[in-house]
């Protein structure tokens, strides 16, 4: 057997820890710079030969990469590992993270900045990693601490309150469910209740399926910014840091919850909690469309944009068809990778001319040509254009959904055609058109360095569109698994099953 | 067998070619590497003398030895659904492909030196190798889904090329109106689609239609689903079209360069609506009331289209205008069964309108020579509507006409401003309950971030080739 038995897993979390939190006490804010891409560069490679090696493993059994494992209960069992849902979050997240260390501009990335993104990535792959519910729970609540300290370090009072009253919701539904899911797990003699591998063969009674459920379902609109607290993703990239922005909205905690805990754990009340998840996703979905289409700022119309889409990955993931979670998943990774491209594009915008508000930019192509033509080509691998990964996730979502709610496909059609009419205005008011009230002076266009990480950014979005079987396929597994774990319940658990030590 | 491979060589050459250029020029342009206009020149003519050359090869193989069907395996492929890469060519594709190479040659030559020295000159070109893809795209298809791939392709470089002076308001917010009236429109096209494969299991041409050669194909889906099916392919083919309801955009379309003009308005973009309706021809023959309001919608067109065009002062307009009117009369014919006549009069439409729109800008120094030819006496044509109405009634037609019958308003009024309040009241809403859930009050929460801004330049421009210091 080729075991891959160095802790790769546990060092993806330590060490970018570790220097997150030395990074304020680094010397100079350019050596931290060099340091975080230099590490941000490795901790990519690492991932992505991590999720080769995994997915190798699904075709050559004798190959295995080795979890985090803890004696628990007498027997060891997993706390962190892989599968086939989270081994291709790991070189995104890391890709996402190493694209914001290049590309943020430089007046938003001193040291306090690169530790408090360092830190937000360890909290977003320790998520995708998690096999324990408590270490998911813990993970979930650290992942906003970054943001919220930089908020408070800012004296941003409205985005320190918007974070903590928000996450706040979505921590006490998942502290609940953890608790609710404990108790069921103590009640019916599970040797280990908060382990995953333990509870997904466990069956969950209904007096504690029902609470427990209710009390995802809070988390998942608190965190998923789905109707009626879809006002917290506007917020969050309005007035909070690009990256982390961008690196909270990648790790899209809500959706992880009901592909590994929701769909899995809970089959018997699923359903309708799942037709629950599906029609706040669409109405978070048109929401998010409507609220883009009256923005006159870039963060906050980027924020719309993002509600928008994190309601239809929900609504994909709500499906429990392989079509519409396959296509949930792959929306899931094409809006990461656009949005963050918009919004890193957005900062760009706002370092040299000091705003983000359209009424004063308009006309600012014919001294940044090359920010609008990275704003355009990022904005159109965001709506759906055939060619792009988004377009592969709209078909198969659109599929998914019309064999599950036909009524709401329809309906879904008009999120995504807003989207794109609201990303047209956006584009003609403040790029093209007659210069208005903000001059931009020639040699202030995008450097280099950013038009690089921008342009990879859209070459990985079209790549994985033009030829999307690899990463569907992938995808695809995921789907499988879910499903093949909720119709299973109770005789087999997610993924492969640990080996014996 | 290898008169097969030949074929499938050729199909795959006229696609490919210029998608690969758009890939060159595009990739360059995104890694701001473009050619110089020699080049860029002699690329774009190199690929469409030889698509046309591999175009005319095809058609004349259909007519020897039949449709090809191509299947290049599945896209992407999940449990359930498989996206399948399936092109067709036969006499509709083949005749659609010899006219799109030629029309694209043409009008590729005709840029070359009308676009000279032009700010944006790699930009035309990226996006003239787009659209024909896009174009391409549609013709060969042969399976809904990928039709709308190209669809969405040539939707999108229509825009582009429409704000394409960007330094210009204009321009901009006539692309903006072509956009959303393509972005709902297409809207329609992608659920009949997604409706197809519901109900005929298939959106494969081959499979949702029993036979494959056009235009004897037979739908199978029943007359219920056939007509839901057939209405919202209408609803798709109608933003392209430039029919009634969504014909508002046709005439500002022409603020674009004149080749992107008489490429898109006059030869190719619009007809792709008829091309689709001929494509799905089948779906229309088992939906009854669906080719009644296809009748009623182009008829109604070349109404509006005709009489509007009567009062243009503009020559480009007065095109647009009578292009829809014409493209309105083949809706009619599809309608009533007629597709042969359809795509001859396709055909011939799209080679007279491409001319004309060429030499519009020289319209007046035609119409001075022309004037001057007939002794300085200007030969009265185009009065037949005038016998026929009163002239109190013409009088009325015409001041309605030259509001364009007041249609943008009422889409405006109708459609576009109810939205914009509804989206007003969504943001309004959102903003009052977040600062209620944070325990502040709007205007604290509406208070802007304050802005730091580099001071440094970012990047220092490189002088233009050729310069010495």
């Amino acid at each position: 057997m080729t075991r891959l038995e160095f802790p790769f897993l546990l060092l993806m979390l330590v060490v970018p820890f570790i220097f997150g939190l030395q990074m304020p006490r680094m010397t100079s804010d350019r050596l931290a710079r060099r340091y975080s891409i230099a590490l941000a560069a490795g901790m990519f490679l690492v991932a992505s030969a991590l999720a080769v090696f995994y997915f190798a493993s699904l075709k050559h059994p004798q190959v295995w990469v080795d979890p985090i494992l803890i004696t628990y209960a007498g027997k060891l069992r997993p706390i962190l590992g892989i599968d086939a849902l989270s081994a291709p979050l790991l070189p995104l997240s890391t890709f996402i993270t190493l694209v914001v260390l290049l590309a943020c501009p430089r007046i938003d990335l001193d040291r306090h900045h690169i530790g408090s993104i360092l830190v937000t990535e360890v909290t977003v792959l320790g998520l995708a990693m998690a096999q324990d519910l408590v270490v998911l729970t813990l993970f979930w609540i650290g992942m906003c601490v970054p943001a919220w300290l930089d908020a408070r370090r800012r004296g941003d009072i409205v985005l320190a309150r918007t974070i903590s009253r928000y996450q706040g919701l979505g921590a006490i539904g998942l502290v609940g469910a953890t608790v609710v899911l404990g108790l069921s797990g103590m009640h019916d003699h599970v040797a280990a209740p908060l382990a995953m591998s333990d509870l997904v063969i466990h069956e969950v009674t209904s007096e504690y399926a029902a609470p427990a459920a209710i009390c995802l379902v809070l988390a998942v609109v608190a965190r998923g910014s789905l109707f009626p607290l879809q006002t917290f993703l506007p917020v969050l990239f309005e007035r909070g840091h690009s990256g982390l922005a961008a690196l909270l909205f990648v790790s899209r905690p809500a959706s992880y919850l009901v592909a590994r805990v929701l769909l899995p754990l809970l089959p018997d009340v699923g359903p309708t909690a799942l037709s629950l998840v599906a029609g706040l996703g669409l109405v978070t979905a048109i929401w998010g469309g409507l609220l883009a289409l009256a923005q006159r700022d870039l963060r906050r119309f980027v924020g719309a944009l993002a509600t928008s889409q994190s309601g239809l990955t929900l609504i994909g993931l709500a499906t429990t068809n392989a079509e519409g979670l396959a296509g949930g998943f792959i929306y899931w990774v094409a809006s990461s990778l656009s949005l963050s491209g918009l919004v890193l594009v957005v900062a760009m915008v706002r370092a040299r001319t000091g705003t983000t508000d359209i009424r004063k930019l308009g006309g600012i192509a014919h001294t940044m040509p090359r920010a609008s033509l990275m704003f355009l080509a990022v904005g159109l691998t965001a709506i759906g254009l055939p060619g792009t990964l988004s377009f592969v996730g709209e078909d198969l979502l659109v599929h998914g959904v019309l064999d599950s709610y036909p009524w709401v496909a329809a309906a879904q059609l008009v999120a995504t055609l807003l989207n794109g009419i609201a990303f047209f205005r956006i584009y003609t008011e403040a790029f093209v058109g007659k210069a208005r009230a903000i001059k931009v002076p020639t040699g202030r266009d995008l450097a280099p360095r950013e038009r690089w990480a921008i342009a990879g950014l859209v070459v990985a979005s079209m790549g994985f569109g033009l030829m999307p079987r690899g990463i569907v396929h992938a995808r695809d597994l995921a789907a499988e698994e879910t499903l093949s774990t909720e119709s299973q319940h109770g005789h087999q658990g997610p993924g492969k099953p640990a080996p014996s030590h | 067998m290898q008169l097969d491979g030949i074929r499938e060589f050729l199909a795959l050459g006229v696609l490919g070619l210029p998608a690969a250029t758009f890939f060159l020029l595009g990739g360059l342009a995104l890694f701001h590497r473009s050619p110089d206009e020699k080049t860029t020149t002699r690329l774009t003519a190199l690929t469409f003398i030889t698509n046309f050359v591999f175009a005319v090869t095809s058609l004349f193989l259909v007519f020897t030895n039949g449709p090809l069907e191509l299947n290049l395996g599945s896209l992407f492929q999940v449990t359930g659904y498989n996206f399948e890469i399936e092109f067709l060519v036969d006499r509709l594709s083949g005749t659609m492909m010899v006219l799109t190479t030629t029309v694209l040659g043409l009008v590729a030559f005709f840029a070359s030196t009308y676009m000279h020295r032009e700010p944006g000159f790699e930009r035309f070109f990226i996006l003239l190798s787009m659209f024909a893809t896009g174009m391409l795209l549609i013709v060969m298809a042969g399976s809904i889904d990928l039709l709308f791939g190209g669809w969405e392709l040539v939707g999108l470089t229509s825009v582009l090329l429409i704000g394409f002076y960007q330094d210009r308001d204009a321009p901009v917010k006539r692309a903006f109106a072509a956009l959303v009236t393509y972005r709902v429109c297409d809207a329609g096209l992608l659920l009949g689609a997604m409706l197809l494969h519901h109900y005929a299991h298939s959106a494969t041409l081959g499979l949702a239609f029993t036979n494959t050669t056009w235009p004897i194909g037979v739908g199978h889906m029943g007359q219920g689903a056939a007509t839901l099916v057939a209405l919202l392919f209408l609803v798709g083919s109608l933003g392209k079209g430039a029919q009634l309801p969504a014909s508002g955009w046709l005439p500002r379309a022409m603020e674009g360069p004149t080749p992107s003009s008489a490429l898109f308005y006059g030869a190719l973009s619009v007809h792709a609506a008829v091309y689709l309706l001929l494509r799905v021809a089948p779906i229309f023959a088992e939906a009854p009331v669906a080719r009644i309001a296809l009748v009623i919608v182009g008829l109604s067109t070349a109404v509006y289209g005709t009489l509007t065009g009567r009062v243009q002062s503009d020559v480009k307009n007065t095109l647009a205008y009578a292009t829809m009117s014409q493209v309105g009369i083949m809706f009619a014919e599809i309608g009533l069964g007629l597709h042969t006549l359809a795509v001859v009069h396709m055909v011939g439409h799209a080679c007279v309108r491409t001319l004309q729109l060429l030499r519009a800008p020289s319209a007046l120094r035609e119409a001075n020579a022309m004037y001057a030819a007939f002794g300085g006496i200007q030969p009265k044509t185009g009065a037949h509507l005038e016998a026929m109405f009163p002239e109190g009634l013409r009088r009325s037609i015409y001041r309605h006409a030259l509001d364009g019958f007041h249609l943008d308003a009422l889409v405006q009024r109708v459609i576009a401003n109810p939205v914009v309040w509804l989206a007003g009241r969504v943001d309004a809403f959102g903003r009052w309950f977040h600062a209620t859930m944070i325990g502040l009050d709007t205007a604290t929460t509406q208070k802007p971030v304050e802005e730091k801004v580099e001071q440094e330049p970012q990047s220092i421009p490189r002088p233009a080739l050729g310069t010495r210091s």
